[in-house]
């Protein structure tokens, strides 16, 4: 539905997009993820044909946003990051000029937007001039803004930013609901709205994707074979028999709630699977174990990875979406995935993870 | 086009900037009026419009200062340059309503050429002929207002900018009587016009020492023509600002002369305004 190749935009000599490449196809739900500055506004209104690329292409449903523009907008529905609302028209009048400008048909508006403002719940503030409106309205009037004429790709730049709670769920709920009919991109800063909407993530970092693959991949990928368990006994007899077996690569001990037992983080040794090991080790020295658990890094963190170091990259992450990937970008990725396997390969197999990264963001500093 | 043209049109008359543009144009129009045809019982109207040029100075920027600024503070250039239509019909449609707007306030002076008609005998070609110069001499500067407000996003900026440019285009005669001839006043406006080049060279590459050995061969070029053919530069500059005369063009349509020659000038006085309109707009996007 939705391809871009080899986008490149320089402000002057400034790099703001360093060739990035990606496909959204009909009925995902992609959330761009990053810093602010990292590119997702960019590429996002390069998307829509707000602004133009230094170079690279971006087609909708195969309509080049710059040789067939028309065409391609018409399929676009785009909520940018403020809303862009005249203020001084009434939410009505606004919609109606939204729809005239899409080249609804005017039979058709009055049922369109009679049915956009039910699905959005603006329809009670409809004859209020926007500029009287709050902020979690405006957000809305523009959400619906986006809607008019019915796209099939939706655009949305930060949807959920400056609401309060309240305000974040409802706009959220109103997305899901729009994503069983859309294709949707969306950006954002909130890590667990992310995960919450999409099916599946972008991280972009310095104008460069660094990560991308299913929520839960991610997660998954950073924290293969470490597990969380809670063992009752002796503390010192546990830490000692767990630091000198062999078949643990890595254990730290993880602050308990619970008393008269210990926590500790274990990740197997290479080709040890850490469970066998963990059980084998209990029933050695007597411990109880009460809990297993394998542990997940949060998408918070795998962020905080993958954005922190400059020269970190991840090898694309959903293997089951490897048909997404445009074969440029398959190459892209390769080349990357060389250049960092060393790092890759630190982060998966480290033995002190925290330290770890810490020498990494002191290292990128230094560059 | 029709979107953009209706909401202007609207936006005009739901705020007070259209009413005002009438009340003011009207008023304004019937002082002189008063003062030329009743108080002094003649029934020359068509010199009236040529005593109420000036007032393009206010009313020019008037109609114009917020239409494009006001987009982009606003950020609703975002909706627009993301819908289906393309620039020079947003460009077009707001254009056609600043000039709507002008036009409904002409219709209305036509009373008072009626009101005279029934007292007088009314020369009704030059009256006509006035009204088309007008309407054309109000539009040119509309354009150059427009493309004004596409420059800035700050509407008092704009406004401020119109009614320098108008107060130019209104003087160009009277600078040019005064200034032209000297030679040397010739080669300082065509530095400055190298200069200019050079500067929008660096402005389109940013890299100044191309730009900078532009103008050296510019300026060199134009200092060995002044020594040694010294006669190209006798009132270069007037000829040059002369192309920007609109009075001159005006005072033909006043004296009810229908001058096709002058007609094409201000239409393509316009299309120039409102193509640079769309360039700088367009130009927006690609840096």
């Amino acid at each position: 539905m939705i391809e871009v190749k080899n986008l490149v935009k320089n402000y002057g000599k400034y790099e703001a997009l360093k060739d990035i490449s990606f496909k959204v196809d009909t009925g995902e739900v992609v959330g761009f993820l990053g810093p602010n500055g990292a590119g997702k506004s960019t590429t996002m209104n390069i998307i829509t044909g707000y602004i133009s690329a230094s170079s690279g292409e971006v087609s909708i449903d195969g309509f080049d946003i710059l040789k067939n523009p028309k065409e391609a907008k018409k399929r676009i529905g785009y909520l940018p990051e403020i809303p862009p609302l005249y203020m001084d028209m009434t939410v009505t009048e606004y919609l109606n000029f939204a729809s005239d400008l899409k080249g609804v048909k005017k039979a058709e508006i009055k049922p369109m937007l009679d049915d956009i403002m039910e699905k959005i719940k603006i329809t009670h503030v409809s004859h209020k001039v926007i500029k009287n409106l709050s902020k979690g309205y405006r957000q809305r009037v523009g959400l619906a803004q986006a809607l008019v004429g019915y796209p099939e790709v939706l655009i949305l730049d930060e949807p959920t930013v400056g609401l309060d709670p309240k305000q974040i769920i409802e706009i959220r709920d109103v997305i899901k609901e729009l994503s069983k009919s859309h294709t949707i991109i969306l950006s954002s800063h909130i890590l667990s709205e992310v995960s919450a909407v999409c099916n599946r993530v972008i991280i972009i970092n310095k104008g460069r994707i660094v990560a991308s693959g299913t929520p839960d991949r991610l997660s998954e990928s950073l924290s293969q074979d470490r597990f969380k368990i809670k063992l009752k006994g002796v503390r010192e007899d546990i830490i000692n028999a767990f630091k000198n077996d062999s078949s643990f690569g890595f254990v730290e001990e993880s602050q308990t709630t619970e008393e008269g037992t210990t926590d500790l983080v274990v990740e197997g040794a290479s080709g040890v699977d850490a469970r066998e090991a963990v059980f084998d080790n209990a029933v050695k020295n007597g411990f109880k174990l009460l809990m297993l658990k394998s542990e997940k890094l949060s998408l918070e963190e795998v962020f905080l990875q993958v954005t922190e170091n400059e020269n970190f990259s991840l090898d694309d992450l959903s293997k089951d979406k490897t048909e997404n990937i445009s074969s440029d970008n398959i190459n892209n990725i390769q080349k990357s995935a060389e250049n960092t396997a060393e790092e890759i390969d630190r982060v998966l197999e480290n033995t002190e993870p925290d330290k770890d990264i810490n020498e990494m963001n002191r290292e990128s500093d230094e560059k | 086009m029709k979107a953009i043209y209706k909401r202007e049109i609207k936006m005009y008359f739901s705020s007070m900037i259209g009413y005002v543009f009438i009340a003011f144009f009207v008023l304004i129009t019937a002082v002189y009026f008063s003062i030329q045809n009743i108080l002094s019982l003649s029934p020359d109207f068509q010199y009236v419009f040529s005593s109420v040029i000036m007032m393009f100075l206010i009313l020019a920027p008037m109609l114009t200062m917020r239409l494009l600024s006001e987009e982009k503070k606003q950020r609703t250039d975002q909706m627009l340059l993301t819908y289906p239509v393309s620039i020079p019909s947003i460009v077009l449609g707001k254009y056609l309503a600043a000039v709507t707007v002008f036009l409904i306030s002409l219709a209305i002076t036509g009373i008072f050429p009626v009101i005279l008609s029934f007292f007088g005998t009314v020369a009704v070609a030059q009256i006509l002929g006035s009204y088309i110069g007008f309407f054309l001499l109000g539009s040119a500067f509309i354009a150059v207002g427009l493309w004004i407000s596409s420059i800035t996003d700050n509407q008092i900026v704009s406004a401020v900018a119109t009614f320098v440019a108008v107060f130019l285009l209104l003087m160009v005669e009277t600078i040019v009587s005064a200034a032209s001839g000297s030679e040397g006043f010739s080669l300082m406006f065509a530095g400055v016009i190298a200069l200019l080049i050079a500067l929008y060279v660096y402005y389109n590459t940013k890299n100044s020492e191309v730009s900078i050995t532009v103008f050296i061969i510019e300026a060199a070029v134009l200092l060995v023509l002044y020594f040694v053919k010294r006669s190209i530069f006798t009132g270069l500059a007037g000829k040059f600002a002369m192309m920007f005369a609109v009075l001159t063009r005006f005072n033909s349509f006043a004296m009810g002369l229908l001058d096709v020659s002058s007609i094409v000038y201000f239409i393509s006085f316009i299309a120039v305004f409102l193509y640079f309109t769309v360039r700088v707009i367009e130009k927006r996007r690609w840096s």
